[in-house]
Order: structure tokens, then sequence, then C-alpha cells
């Protein structure tokens, strides 16, 4: 355990302001399979999702400057993160010439692919690989609103308020989002869940 | 309380965020209706499964390739640093993307892998600052056919049947001429007939602001024809 482990978030990050190499580090330790996540979720590419977010800790050295310490580093982060996330899916629409519908579709279709191993038999193993694929493309499916909210609430665990400064969206409007969305999930893995 | 009300709040209870008062009423509604007690389980149900997914795994090298990346970005702000110190509006931070598309036609076996791709063709037109003069040009992309970071998409066919390679998020964060992202396996591109190699700059607003993209009337040294195809502000 080094000095820096129990430094909050946003104290590492008014230590990187300053100059510390060693606080940025521990910032990157923490969010890499986060952010790494977060990506991946929305354009199904390992290799791909590794260079974004390898960007989107560039951004976070690089305009260090710009951060204001009152606000909490999580939802500054993962608002990078979004931001290039989308840049890149708006590019792939463009440069694929395909319906972003069906785009999200593809992405989905294996969102799941890093469902948790239990070393399970190889029947469990395929039916659980079928499962991610219902669950992949069940969250690929909702509207981009809906979508956002459960992503970064059910897969990457943020709270309502920090989801709700990412989203740039009052708290009402958060909850209401990701009930509409677990709600429409539901519906969809009923048949995987009763 | 009444089922649609119920499962409005479904959320919130999974959560365990709803009030004491919310807490009680919903928890009596659920014991005797066994039709939201029902769809509430399987809500919670279907929550915990898509909590489950899992996170995908790090690359080990991803520490090593980021200070990599931010050396490599430390140069170029060091060239840009008195440009930075001009002062400039609050519109200069504005978040707009500005993407420059061009294709730049090769004409095979006739491309010397010593040169740098394009030279002037395109150019940042940027306003003079404090006199008058005329507006310096910087060269937009100069591009070293090095190898780097296998950035280039795999090639495909074009409706037209040329072969297109296609070069994502060249990036140029410098107005002065630096190197944006290498092209890797030039000569591959170089040797297909017919190719077509898309490129996509993508530039940063913060060096933008009151700049121009603008071609140029020179001829490439590389022999290479590009066009410019696209803008977007």
């Amino acid at each position: 355990m080094n000095a820096l482990d129990s430094r909050t978030d946003e104290e590492l990050m008014n230590l990187c302001v300053e100059g510390s190499e060693e606080a940025f580090g521990e910032l990157v330790k923490r969010y890499k399979p986060r952010i790494v996540s977060v990506i991946y979720r929305y354009i199904n590419d390992p290799i791909r999702a590794q260079e974004i977010a390898q960007e989107v800790f560039v951004r976070v050295y690089v305009h260090r400057e710009k951060y204001r310490r009152t606000a909490r580093f999580s939802t500054w982060i993962f608002t990078i993160a979004l931001n290039l996330t989308k840049n890149e899916i708006r590019h792939r629409v463009r440069h694929s010439r395909v319906m972003s519908l069906d785009a999200l579709k593809e992405i989905g279709s294996s969102v799941g692919f890093f469902l948790r191993d239990r070393s399970k038999g190889p029947e469990e193993k395929l039916e659980e690989r079928e499962l991610q694929e219902v669950v992949g493309s069940a969250i690929a499916e909702l509207p981009t609103k809906y979508r956002d909210a459960v992503i970064l609430r059910d897969i990457e665990g943020l709270s309502y308020e920090e989801v709700g400064e990412i989203l740039s969206v009052p708290g009402g409007t958060v909850r209401s989002r990701i009930n509409r969305g677990r709600l429409i999930l539901k519906k969809k893995l009923e048949p995987y869940v009763s | 309380m009444k089922c649609s009300t119920t499962r409005e709040l479904f959320s919130t209870a999974f959560d365990g965020e709803l009030s004491v008062a919310e807490e009680r009423e919903l928890k009596s509604h659920l014991s005797s209706c066994r039709t939201c007690s029902r769809e509430f389980d399987l809500f919670s149900k279907s929550v915990r499964l898509v909590s489950s997914l899992s996170k995908p795994p790090v690359n080990p090298f991803f520490e090593a390739r980021l200070k990599y990346a931010l050396s490599e970005r430390r140069a170029v702000s060091l060239k840009e640093r008195s440009y930075l110190l001009v002062p400039r509006p609050a519109i200069a931070f504005a978040a707009v993307a500005v993407l420059v598309s061009l294709l730049l036609l090769v004409p095979p076996g006739q491309v010397n892998l010593n040169e740098k791709l394009i030279t002037n063709e395109l150019a940042l037109i940027t306003p003079e600052i404090g006199g008058i003069g005329e507006a310096p040009v910087r060269p937009l992309g100069l591009m070293n056919p090095a190898p780097l970071h296998g950035q280039y998409d795999v090639n495909r066919v074009s409706p037209d049947g040329k072969t297109l390679w296609s070069v994502r998020d060249t990036r140029l964060a410098s107005s002065y001429g630096s190197s944006g992202t290498a092209v890797p396996a030039w000569d591959d591109i170089a040797n297909a007939k017919d190719a077509v190699l898309e490129v996509e700059f993508v530039l940063d607003p913060f060096f933008l602001e009151g700049t121009e993209v603008r071609r140029l009337e020179t001829a490439s040294a590389s022999g290479i024809e590009p066009e410019l195809v696209s803008m977007t502000f």
C-alpha cells in the first residue's frame, strides 16, 4: 500500500494538476478497467476500446488544468469517455454506411462476451454464451437515452447523481430513464429469468 | 397504492432509495398483490443479470502505451506553447469537432517510401494575431510513412471497384505542421492497383479559433493526388 492509496480521486486529481505523475498513475490504475469496460459496452471491440481509453487518459492529463476542483472526478472522466465513444460510433456508422440501429444490434450481439466465467461445463457455457448474447442485444436495442443511463448505473455501478452529471440531466430524469430502461430490459429478459 | 404507481417505484426500490413511507406502502401492496410481487421479482432478477456482465480484460501494456502516447503529446505541446499563450476568446474552448476528410489517389508503384506522404496540399490558414500581415499558412498533415500502431482499417473495395484504405482519426494536434499519425504498411497501399487512401484528420478545436482549412494550388511532392472530400465543423 502506498501513500496515494488512501487519497480520494479528487485529491489525486488536484495533485495531478500540480504536476504529480504518481497521482496520475494511481488514477489510471483505479479507472482503466471501468473506462475500458464502458467503452467496450458501446463498440464491442476490445482492442479499439483500449485505444479510446488510452486517449481518454491522455486528455485527462493534457487538460488537467481545466479540471474544476469542486467537480467529481468520476463524472469528468466518464463524460470524456462517453464523448469519445460516441465520436467513434458516429465515425463507424458514417464509414460503414450501415444504419445506426443495425450497427448497434451488431454491437450488442456479443456485448455480453465477458460475462463472468464461473468454470462451468461445456453445456452450461453454451447456455451462458447464448444468455450473454440475449442480454447484449437487449441493451443494444434500448433507446439511446435509456441505454446510457442503464450502462452507467447497472454495469458501471455509478450513483444516480453521477449518472445525472455525466448525462447533464436532472435527478428526476435520471431515475425515470433508469426505470424505463430497466422495465424494457425486464420485458425482453423475462423468459430467461422466470 | 395502484399497480401502475407501484411499478414506477420498482427501480428506486431495487436501489434501496425509497423514503420510509414509500417503502412501507410498496411492501404493503406487494404483500397483497401477487402480480406486482412477481413482476418485482422478475424486475430484480433482470437487473442483476445485466449487472453480472463483468469487465473486459485490460491489456497488460496499457500503462506503457499510455506513457508513450503522453510523451509524444508532450513533444508536440512544447512546440505549441508559444501559440497557446496568445489570448483567445472563450469560443476557442467550445466543443466543436472539426473533421477533414481527404482522399488520396495513389498511383501504383510510384511512391518513394523515404518521402513524406503529402505536403502542403491542404493547409490551415490562421489569422495573423496582433498585427497586419499575411495569414500564416501551416501545412496540414505531413504524414510520416514509418509504420507505427496499425491504425489503418482493413482495405475494402469501393462500389466503383477501387481498393479503399481508410486511416482513422489521424490526429493533428498542432497547427505547426507536425506529423499526424503515421500511415503504416505504406508499401501495401502503394502497390495496390488504383488504391484510394481515405484519411480523416481530427483537428483539435482548441487550436482552431478563426482558422480555415483550404486546399492550396501547389504540386504534391509525392506525386499523389489529394482531394478534399468533406469538412465537418
